[in-house]
């Protein structure tokens, strides 16, 4: 075979030169939470601006020092206002919080009573992720010709799979529950405690965010609590195998899904259309197909 | 035609693994686009192994949930290193081999660790993950290297 042969310092600056393309190009797709920018340009202002802070610090140092003195005299009574002002923005908070959660409830009742009924889009798993170790994603034969969405929830009637987190026109990508960067909203089925359901990326998922005092057996059912605005209420999930207590206040559950995610093949997508088929808490999922 | 090869070859490994391999508990640890890297990376030039990992990374990534470049970014780097080091010593014998997949599945799987948390997405990385990774591409790697290798002196021979 015919070999292209590179001095090492060529090579060197080939492979330097990709991972920086590469680091871009993740960069790019990336958004800072903080700032709600690409990490590409949080990066580079981070990069860049304490050079700014340097020649700003060097010509305002002087400055600053002067001004610090003189601010220190009017200090101490400022900040006792501050404290009595902060008491009272806290009071105001509060009660601010409470109207929301009373909000909150009101709408979530209102809902109910209007809630979206949804079709059922009959697909198969035709492939899994490439790097499962890292990652659990699947493929589905059903893409946007087929009326999938972004964000629509994959059922089977043992339970929830996953969401559509990438559609083509034939094909959908789904992040399966178990993988660790999903989340959706999940509770207890004879209590009714609701929580966040995050995969672990190892096949299993876990309840978080349980209060402490909440009692959690094991072999408990869990099932989608409908809050995400994803799944809808009621959807078995899986079955509680231990329970950790994560701080003075919360505590977490591992569970395990019904179903083997591996041996998957026939799954269902479930698409809202107003006024066909209504699903209410606890009712079995609709597994009509198209 | 030597592209046309390497295309079909990375078309039948993403379709092995993610229709066949992935459906199992042991054989879903197998990362056949790292083994081919490192097989060409082994026998290869530099430049060739490097463009070839960063192609099939990209691929893994398209095929894979998370950000396009995590893979092609870990593999091209462990591309590099393999080549070099290949370069510089005689790397023949078969524990040496396994230990060198070992080792470099271990760096691509902490690769993709570190960039998952420098762009602040859960890895689900573990010991547990890590060992059982190295170990199966290591004795699987071994496995399909001498397969590999014997299809090709026969040829060569023919």
């Amino acid at each position: 075979m015919e070999q292209v042969v590179l001095s090492p310092r060529t090579s060197l600056g080939i492979v330097v030169v990709s991972l920086f393309v590469l680091l871009a190009l993740m960069s790019y797709q990336v958004t800072d939470p903080e700032t709600g920018q690409t990490v590409l340009a949080s990066v580079a202002f981070r990069l860049f601006s304490p050079f700014q802070l340097v020649v700003s610090e060097a010509f305002g140092g002087v400055a600053g020092v002067f001004r610090n003195y003189i601010g220190l005299v009017g200090a101490n009574k400022e900040n006792v206002k501050l404290k009595r002002e902060l008491d009272e923005l806290k009071i105001q908070l509060e009660a601010q919080s409470q109207q929301n959660r009373e909000n909150e409830r009101l709408r979530r009742i209102l809902q109910f009573r209007e809630r979206l009924p949804y079709r059922a889009i009959a697909g198969e798993i035709i492939g899994r992720d490439p790097k499962p170790a890292m990652s659990e994603t699947a493929t589905a034969n059903r893409g946007g010709r087929h009326g999938i969405k972004r964000e629509m929830p994959v059922v089977t009637p043992e339970g929830v799979i996953g969401i559509t987190i990438l559609t083509g026109p034939f094909t959908s990508k789904i992040q399966l529950i178990t993988d660790a960067s999903s989340s959706i909203g999940a509770m207890i089925q004879s209590s009714r405690t609701s929580g966040i359901l995050s995969g672990t990326g190892n096949g299993r998922c876990v309840l978080k965010f349980l209060p402490i005092n909440v009692t959690v057996q094991k072999g408990e059912a869990i099932v989608t609590s409908g809050q995400d605005g994803i799944f809808p209420e009621g959807l078995p999930v899986g079955r509680v195998v231990r329970t950790v207590t994560e701080s003075e206040f919360y505590r977490s559950a591992e569970v395990e899904p019904y179903q083997d995610f591996s041996s998957v093949r026939e799954v269902i997508f479930l698409s809202p259309v107003p006024g066909v088929v209504a699903v209410k808490p606890s009712e079995p999922v609709p597994t009509q197909s198209k | 035609m030597k592209l046309f090869k390497t295309l079909l070859t990375i078309t039948v490994i993403l379709l092995v693994q993610t229709m066949f391999l992935n459906r199992f508990q042991v054989l879903k640890w197998i990362d056949l686009f790292l083994l081919m890297n490192i097989y060409y990376a082994l026998n290869f030039s530099q430049v060739a192994s490097i463009g070839l990992s960063l192609c099939s990374g990209l691929v893994q990534d398209s095929f894979s949930q998370g950000v396009v470049g995590m893979n092609a970014f870990s593999k091209t780097v462990v591309a590099y290193l393999v080549s070099t080091l290949s370069s510089r010593l005689m790397i023949k014998h078969p524990l040496i081999i396994m230990l060198l997949i070992g080792i470099s599945t271990s760096l691509d799987f902490l690769i993709i660790h570190g960039l998952r948390l420098l762009f602040g997405l859960e890895s689900p990385l573990s010991y547990g993950i890590l060992s059982a990774a190295a170990l199966v591409n290591g004795v699987s790697g071994l496995v399909l290297f001498q397969i590999t290798e014997r299809i090709r002196v026969k040829k060569e021979y023919a």
